[in-house]
């Protein structure tokens, strides 16, 4: 038992950090978020040249061999900043998951290209009409002779302007789950972006019969079902180490506040009403980075961690709303301005707990993981 | 980053469990229940377990221990505590007592009460808070002054666990004026059987046996029963109390009651023949528990780690208390509702579902909240010491 970051991760930490605070102040912040790609190009062809990028992939395609907690050190910096990249979805969802669908020439190519920084590869998961990433897919694959056709229209997909491929989950005509993967340049696939409040930039994605090649198709039935289970499991986990990070700069902030804004002729950080709901921010956010710390753990040491997963992110998802709330009642007015930080990261926190997993559906599935 | 226990500890655990197995007698089932047996038996399995040279396992062999690794002695924690303590009053004797005595005591206090301790021979109390003086315990009242003899005490202690099978108490009192509340106040080491000293029991939710009155009424305690420095107890004690947030592995009953609750919604069928565990809210509070038990673990062993290198970040052991006191309290409240009426039947009832050990484990669970540092307390020091705020 062991809770310091080793070397490398300290590294990674205070690489980031630095990082982080010198290429963006908190204007840019705002400005990135409005900007054409929704997101800093400058700080992600940074990250690759770092081979933050590639961290968690096998050297063998170029990547660091270093594993999920790694990373998870990682997005959590790029929460305490409050800056989005598509860190997660590139070289978290996507590259786990390639690495559980057959090892093709393509999928190896496309590999090397997360790892590098050249290509950011994205996830187009749920359907207009759909619930979530778990739905059963509305998107249809048609199978022909050589490869086959993708119909549907997907949302909320991330980064879909700036991403060389999309990983799209559909059904095929014989109802099976399957995962291929969609040029963004291909014949018909439109994108368009939607404002949100996590400031992601989000996209929906129309693919009008759009013809893939047969080694596109990357995983069909239970094949596909576990590739994506795996991959939205790494995505769950380092989402919230992002969160956890998002929880972090919001306590900093609210503390620092507390500790000088002055009412009554007291700072009011002195008043226990204000002091105890940040000291639970400061208590929670602890208890959440030590799960996601350990389940990530368990997922680089080969454990099944299905029910670690699903309730962490459950519990962090309760947590987090409950922080935000707190940040902003710490804050008073200020913090419901543009102008303040506070929005930066309670936007991004509360938009987490929508994200790779619900309060509800990961609760379903961690109850049936523990036999209910 | 590292979450397993080193392989010893596992196996040690395997051992203990089986030793457990074979010592603790059918009508056991927790240091707070109402049996007079249960002094006297916890007394024996100290001494049993010191034969074994596990009571005070990581303390320093000069000390009496074993120099164990801090992770075995987790280990007897984590046991102990799912199984309602069988130490008996002695978990506070490893977990604070023993190391203010190493920290504090003369080699004749050593000798004559640490050593008792790690041989399993005795029992002590804490004499800390007073009618008036409980969250504010640095204005407490009682008093010793000087004599020929030794100090002489007169005043009164309150909530004092165990004071009557205890054979030593650990008495903070004042014997010198200080310009500040916090000076002047000096730890005394007590024989429980000096004259003058009265123990009352408080009937209490959990029953007569957990707390009671101490009054000291002339009570002359012989100069060399002061540990440590005169007049400057405040810090002696303030040393300790990091030491006793982590004394319990409060999580390791949690996942016990847990264990019972899934097991009950598993086999117990609604009026549809649905087993209860088909229930959305029940699926939900469970999983809850299940997150938050994991999550106080971790917590704890922070603590644990964070002491094994010698970094006493107060918000560490502070965090942890709170979390894992706040957790045994959610534990009792979602197991009574899931149980539904019959859920406050008291333990041993014969139509108590689960035996009644939920009712049991949600009244154990309230003084929790409050003692070790009540929650507030612990919220005080994350908020001034944490997070920089101002008093």
């Amino acid at each position: 038992m062991q809770f310091n970051l080793n070397e490398m991760q300290t590294l990674i930490q205070d690489g980031a950090r630095r990082l982080l605070a010198e290429s963006l102040d908190s204007e840019a912040k705002r400005d990135v978020e409005v900007s054409e790609h929704g997101f800093s190009t400058e700080v992600w062809s940074q990250m690759s040249e770092l081979g933050w990028t590639g961290a968690a992939l096998p050297e063998a395609v170029g990547g660091g061999g270093l594993g999920t907690l790694d990373l998870a050190v990682l997005a959590e910096e790029f929460g305490r900043a409050a800056v989005s990249v598509p860190l997660i979805v590139s070289s978290g969802f996507s590259a786990e998951m390639l690495q559980h669908v057959d090892e093709t020439a393509f999928v190896t190519e496309t590999l090397k290209s997360i790892a590098g920084g050249d290509a950011i590869v994205t996830a187009a998961l749920i359907d207009k009409g759909a619930r979530d990433e778990r739905s059963t897919p509305l998107a249809r694959l048609q199978k022909g002779n050589a490869g086959g056709t993708v119909s549907g229209s997907k949302i909320m997909v991330p980064y879909a302007s700036s991403a060389q491929l999309l990983l799209v989950s559909v059904l095929t005509e014989d109802d099976e789950p399957a995962l291929v993967a969609v040029d963004k340049a291909a014949k018909g696939v439109s994108f368009d972006r939607h404002m949100a409040t996590g400031g992601h930039p989000l996209f929906s994605v129309e693919f009008d019969n759009v013809e893939v090649d047969a080694d596109r198709i990357l995983a069909t039935g239970a094949a596909a079902q576990q590739a994506l289970n795996k991959a939205l499991d790494v995505a769950a986990i380092l989402s919230t180490a992002e969160a956890v990070g998002n929880c972090e700069g919001m306590l900093l902030l609210s503390a620092e506040y507390a500790a000088t804004r002055e009412q009554f002729g007291t700072k009011i950080g002195s008043f226990q009403a204000v002091a105890h709901p940040l000291a639970d921010i400061r208590i929670q956010t602890d208890a959440i980075r030590l799960l996601v710390m350990e389940t990530a753990w368990m997922l680089d040491n080969g454990k099944d961690v299905t029910l670690e997963v699903a309730e962490t992110k459950a519990l962090a998802n309760d947590a987090v709303v409950k922080m935000v709330h707190s940040g902003h009642a710490a804050h008073g007015a200020i913090g419901y301005t543009m102008e303040y930080d506070l929005q930066l990261y309670s936007r991004r926190a509360r938009a987490f707990c929508l994200a790779y997993g619900d309060t509800q559906s990961q609760t379903e599935r961690a109850a049936v993981a523990l036999g209910l | 980053m590292q979450f397993e226990f080193p392989a010893a500890a596992e196996e040690f655990r395997t051992e203990l469990k089986a030793f457990m197995k074979e010592e603790l007698p059918d009508w056991w089932y927790s240091l707070f229940a109402h049996d007079e047996r249960i002094f006297p038996f916890t007394k024996e399995f100290c001494q049993k377990m010191a034969a074994r040279d596990w009571l005070t396992m990581s303390w320093p062999k000069e000390f009496g221990g074993a120099d164990a690794d801090m992770w075995l002695q987790m280990v007897v924690r984590e046991e102990m505590w799912a199984n309602g303590e069988p130490r008996g009053p002695q978990y506070m004797n490893l977990n604070y007592i023993g190391p203010m005595l190493m920290k504090y005591g003369t080699p004749e206090q050593v000798e004559r009460f640490l050593k008792p301790i790690s041989r399993g021979e005795v029992i002590w109390c804490q004499g800390f808070s007073e009618p008036g003086a409980g969250s504010d315990l640095a204005s407490l009242k009682t008093k010793a002054t000087d004599s020929d003899e030794g100090f002489v005490v007169n005043g009164q202690k309150i909530w004092t666990s165990y004071a009557s099978d205890a054979e030593y108490c650990l008495l903070l009192c004042r014997t010198d004026a200080g310009e500040r509340k916090h000076e002047g106040i000096s730890v005394l080491l007590v024989d429980m059987k000096t004259p003058g000293i009265t123990v009352r029991p408080i009937m209490s939710m959990g029953g007569p046996a957990e707390f009671n009155e101490v009054f000291f009424d002339n009570v002359v305690v012989p100069y060399d029963c002061l540990l440590g420095p005169r007049g400057d107890g405040w810090n002696v004690a303030i040393s300790a109390l990091a030491h006793e947030r982590v004394g319990a592995a409060l999580h390791a009953k949690v996942e016990l009651v847990l264990a019972s609750l899934v097991d009950y919604v598993k086999n117990t069928m609604d009026d549809n023949g649905q087993p209860l565990s088909k229930r959305a809210s029940i699926r939900e509070g469970l999983v809850k528990l299940h997150a938050q038990c994991r999550a106080a673990k971790l917590l704890c062993y922070r603590v644990v780690s964070a002491m094994e290198e010698g970094n006493d970040d107060p918000v560490f052991p502070a965090v942890n208390k709170i979390f894992a006191t706040e957790l045994n309290v959610l534990a009792g409240n979602i197991g009574l509702d899931i149980i539904g009426p019959a859920g406050q039947l008291n333990r041993g009832d014969t139509f108590a579902p689960i035996g009644g050990e939920v009712n049991d484990h949600w009244v154990h669970s309230i003084p929790q909240v409050i003692a070790m540092g009540s929650n507030e307390i612990n919220r005080n020091i994350i908020s001034q010491r944490g997070l920089g705020l101002p008093r």
